[in-house]
């Protein structure tokens, strides 16, 4: 009994990392911008593809495939800035209509990769090994535990970013009110790209460290988004660290009902779950910090 | 108002030039087959695999000069897995291409939007890999070349009540596929008298399957059944594997395609998968070789061959002395009723799909493959590298 | 002094309306082949669906990304209704726009206190609930393969595609009526004062949460009707109609037709519907250059094509005011 329920906190646990690094990138873009960025996924499908083609197609080590791979993934990044973002805010379109718009680079980012990959499934390489692992009891591989180290490296250095820097001042001081922000000399366009490079940073390494797990296929993107999306507005979106719980949470909820529970309702049921959470809490279940600002 | 007008007019004028002007048609008719299916996507290889093999069979006959000097027109639409999309391009090819007939259809759901389009527009269509039952359910203008998902099942319950299995644990991803795989799976072992210890979902965006695993391994089953996509029936079978689960698994379908293969490596070896291409036979062994020299390395896989048998039975039935006198007359849908007719009067045969001991058998109200003799087992070995066409008796012993 | 010779605010007419709606009914004369009557079809049944997006979104501010799924309900219950419990066409269309509107209510009344991408979450979530639980409840919905709509029959017999074309032509025509209606009226300026500041909108006696509501149901009701046009015509209902593809139809409809326009979702129709044949030339680079296109929508033509054309009609009236302006003070410095 104690044996099923660590290995479902392990698989909770290692799933969760991963929703929730995209949670957490999704709301780092949203913490600057005030956008829900659709192509957050397909950023992480590019770290994935980028691994694939780094490693395997240019047979590189896979250090240098990873700096590649972080090269592709921030000008992607920062073609949604300058291309998507930029424009859009300078015609004072709406948020909900810059969503609109980063919907538009997802689906030119993935048209492009599929241009570039075609529709197969790839073999990613791992990392690390996918040979069995033990400790203790449980069995599990190391590629899926680093997932797990890289979600909380992550978390670490956001809130180091965040709240042990000058420039994470600024980024916050954006956050909270952008013009005051920019009466202070704050320029926020470059807090604002500074954010897009970073989460797409962060999503490009976990699709690169998912993909031999996941199977890389350039349709991956969108699923990714989605969990993203739940486990941020279930956190809330106004902090990286909510969102990042928030997926935390998802990926426990789905281990144990797939454990003790239907596995086949697993997923509506958590999404009616947190539907309900948010009706109780409009902005998330930490969603405090964003409530108080309104 | 007339500035409002003059507007409106434009834009009227507009719309009917995007729609475009529907041609008149000539006598004779041109031999258009339309091939409708997923070239990208989320099934993009059996679109891929499927309209290579229709073209393996048709261009050496235009080459040869076509039937009766009349060359085949393959006319070729990409369908995204988007059933709308599907049932627009089907409807173009019947009332804008002139085709005789459809040939596609590998997911179900684009195949289920083409069966509406084929009995609308009075059209034949030739489904391929699609795997829900009811597409031919009292079947008019369509027939399928690729097995039913229930026939998969039927073929797996009879291997296992063969064996004296008696507990089979099933695992499937959240997907349609999947979901509807598994219930198929159900059916046919209940009604065999074989109990489901257990029934496990999971995700496929989930890393880590392990929970299903777990359930799975505790209700101690004799055989696990695993409906997945190819990277995660991988991700299935590492941790099946890792866990120390020994039982034989069985993947219809999946467990053949050289994704999951190469994503599984040698956690894949031992899969056994019902197959509906049988490689000792010498003619399909040849073809697969013929395939891959042309196209890409495959070693095996039901799509090309579906499109192979498919253009096979186009051609026997586009010469038929019925079909060629509506063609010469001009009479379209004198035409396609009468391939209709030809098929279900044709359609009895083994082509490369199947064993020698079933084919396809459109003269039956399901208008699809036998039931029996359809399918052999493959196992996986060499470390996800080869496949070997097995004895079910004694690949289930194993353990 | 006389009265002040200030023209009238400019009431938008209602021609156009009736110029469209006769294109519609026009098009079976004119077009022959089956494959531009589905055309036709679709962009009619895209249209409903994106005019009640439209009025929800474009006029009155709230985002749901969950009209896919009433879109999908609208169509299971229509064809349920008749199947299951044996009612006719007519009475389960009736019986499937109520079942709809109860749906949305009763989604609508906890989920609009979310704003902006808290609402456009929790409607995607209910999106997702929707067709995971289509595809999961095989023995009811049928699963994957969905279940089949009957025909409508007319003295027993088919009623063949151009009578299934003037039917769903027939629906549309009641919700575009509705959509200009509504968009002419207070009821459209009250929803437009709730996009741009609910507070404000509040203080000056709107009623915000029951607008809201309302058009958020009517929105649903409307989602719903697309979806009956949409069985109608395909004879089969599946879990496809609340996927992914369909929202991203949707949006691009009402981003390149023009959000908050009055012919937005009928252009944008035409376009997202014609778009994916006129590009099956491009190969494998289509689904880039569709993408593109949206953006180029988005930035350039931020009121889309249908704001284009009416924006022209307003810079005709703006500049009737203008003149008008300039003759008056004209007409004051000789008086003086």
């Amino acid at each position: 009994m104690l044996i099923k329920l660590s290995y479902l906190l392990l698989a909770g646990l290692t799933n969760g990392s991963v929703y929730g690094l995209i949670g957490l990138s999704l709301s780092i873009i949203y913490g600057s911008s005030r956008v829900i960025n659709f192509a957050q996924g397909e950023f992480a499908m590019l770290g994935a593809m980028c691994a694939f083609f780094f490693m395997v197609s240019a047979s590189l080590p896979w250090p240098l495939a990873m700096l590649a791979m972080i090269v592709v993934v921030v000008l992607a990044a920062l073609a949604l800035d300058y291309g998507i973002y930029r424009p859009l805010v300078r015609r004072r379109a709406a948020p909900l209509t810059i969503m609109i718009g980063t919907l538009a680079g997802a689906i030119i980012l993935y048209g492009l990769a599929f241009v570039v990959w075609g529709p197969e499934q790839k073999f990613v390489p791992p990392v690390l090994s996918l040979e069995p692992l033990r400790i203790g009891f449980l069995i599990t591989n190391s590629q899926q535990l680093s997932l797990i180290g890289l979600f909380i490296f992550f978390l670490m250095l956001t809130w180091y970013i965040l709240y042990r820097t000058r420039f994470g001042l600024s980024v916050r001081a954006t956050g909270v009110n952008p013009r005051t922000a920019l009466l202070m000399g704050i320029r926020s366009e470059r807090i604002v790209q500074f954010s897009f490079m970073f989460s797409a940073f962060i999503s490009g390494v976990a699709g690169m460290m998912i993909g031999p797990l996941l199977g890389g296929n350039v349709g991956m993107g969108l699923l990714l988004t989605v969990k993203g999306f739940m486990a941020a507005i279930f956190g809330g979106l106004g902090s990286p660290f909510a969102a990042a719980a928030g997926g935390l949470a998802i990926g426990m909820m789905e281990a144990l009902m797939a454990g003790y529970g239907t596995s086949l309702y697993a997923e509506p049921s958590i999404f009616v779950f947190i539907l309900m959470v948010l009706i109780v809490r409009p902005y998330g279940l930490l969603g405090d910090y964003e409530a108080e600002r309104r | 108002m007339k500035r409002h007008a003059r507007i409106l007019f434009g834009s009227a004028a507009i719309a009917v030039l995007t729609l475009g002007v529907a041609s008149a048609s000539a006598a004779p008719l041109d031999l258009v087959v339309c091939h409708v299916d997923d070239r990208s996507g989320s099934a993009a290889d059996t679109g891929i695999e499927s309209l290579n093999g229709l073209k393996m069979l048709i261009d050496p006959i235009n080459a040869a000069g076509g039937i009766d000097g009349q060359k085949i027109k393959l006319v070729t639409y990409d369908t995204k897995t988007d059933p709308q999309l599907a049932a627009s391009f089907g409807t173009r090819c019947a009332d804008d291409d002139h085709g005789l007939l459809i040939i596609g259809g590998s997911p179900s759901a684009v195949a289920n939007s083409l069966v509406g389009v084929a009995n609308q527009s009075k059209i034949p269509l030739y489904i391929l890999a699609a795997a829900s039952p009811p597409l031919t359910d009292n079947a008019n203008y369509q027939f399928r070349f690729g097995p039913k998902v229930t026939q998969d099942s039927i073929a797996v319950a009879d291997a296992l009540a063969e064996n004296g299995i008696t507990k089979v644990a099933i695992i499937n991803n959240s997907v349609p596929f999947g979901i509807s795989g598994a219930a198929s799976a159900k059916k046919e072992l209940t009604e065999k008298g074989i109990q489901i210890t257990s029934e496990q979902t999971y995700d496929v965006a989930a890393t880590d399957v392990s929970p299903q695993i777990i359930n799975t391994m505790q209700s101690d089953p004799q055989v696990i059944l695993v409906y997945p996509y190819p990277a995660d029936g991988a991700r299935v079978m590492r941790t099946i594997r890792q866990m120390g689960l020994k039982q034989p698994v069985i993947m219809p379908r999946v467990g053949m395609m050289q994704a999951f293969r190469d994503l599984a490596g040698k956690d894949a070896d031992g899969v056994l998968v019902p197959s509906s291409v049988d490689t000792k036979r010498p003619d399909v062994a040849k073809f697969f070789a013929q395939y891959s020299k042309d196209y890409a390395p495959l070693a095996m896989s039901p799509s090309p061959v579906q499109g192979y048998d498919a253009g096979t039975l186009t051609v026997k039935v586009l010469k038929d002395e019925k079909v060629q006198a509506a063609i010469k007359a001009g009479n379209l849908q004198g035409a396609r009723d009468a391939i209709r007719d030809a098929t279900t009067r044709l359609g009895d045969f083994t082509g490369l799909q199947g064993t020698l001991k079933g084919g396809y058998d459109f003269s039956k109200s399901h208008h699809g493959p036998t039931d029996k003799g359809f399918f052999v087992f493959v196992s996986v070995d060499k470390a996800g590298k080869g496949m070997e066409i097995v004895d079910p008796t004694k690949a289930l012993k194993a353990k | 002094m006389s009265k002040p010779t200030l023209p009238a605010a400019p009431t938008p007419t209602i021609l156009p309306v009736f110029v469209f709606l006769a294109i519609g009914a026009l098009i079976p004369l004119v077009l022959e082949s089956g494959f531009y009557i589905r055309l036709a079809m679709l962009v009619w049944t895209y249209a409903v669906l994106c005019m009640g997006f439209n009025l929800l979104y474009g006029f009155a501010g709230q985002i749901s990304l969950g009209q896919p799924a009433f879109y999908s309900l609208g169509a299971y219950a229509y064809a349920m209704l008749q199947i299951k419990l044996g009612w006719s066409p007519a009475v389960a269309l009736g019986g499937s726009l109520a079942f709809v509107a109860v749906v949305s209510l009763l989604i609508g009344l906890p989920l609009l206190r979310l704003r902006t991408h808290y609402l456009a979450m929790a409607t995607l979530a209910f999106m997702l609930v929707e067709n995971g639980v289509a595809n999961r409840w095989i023995d009811f919905t049928g699963g994957q393969s969905g279940v089949e709509v009957p025909a409508l029959k007319w003295a027993g017999e088919e009623i063949g595609r151009t009578g299934i074309y003037y039917t769903v032509l027939g629906l549309a025509a009641v919700v575009l009526l509705l959509h200009d209606f509504l968009i002419r009226s207070h009821l459209g300026r009250g929803m437009q004062a709730i996009r741009d500041d609910e507070t404000a909108a509040q203080a000056l006696g709107v009623r915000v949460d029951l607008y809201k509501l309302r058009v958020l149901v009517l929105s649903s009701v409307m989602a719903a009707i697309a979806g009956i046009c949409f069985g109608i015509t395909s004879l089969r209902v599946d879990p496809s109609l609340s996927e992914f593809h369909v929202l991203v139809s949707l949006l691009t409809i009402v981003v390149m037709g023009g959000l908050g326009t009055r012919f937005g979702p009928i252009i944008g129709s035409v376009i997202v519907v014609a778009l994916p044949q006129v590009l099956t030339g491009f190969g494998r680079f289509e689904t880039a250059i569709y993408g593109a296109c949206i953006l180029v929508f988005l930035i350039f033509l931020p009121h889309g094509l249908s704001g284009l054309v009416e924006r022209k009609f307003q810079w005709r009236a703006d500049r009737a005011t203008a003149d008008a302006k300039r003759r008056k003070q004209v007409l004051k410095e000789e008086v003086s």
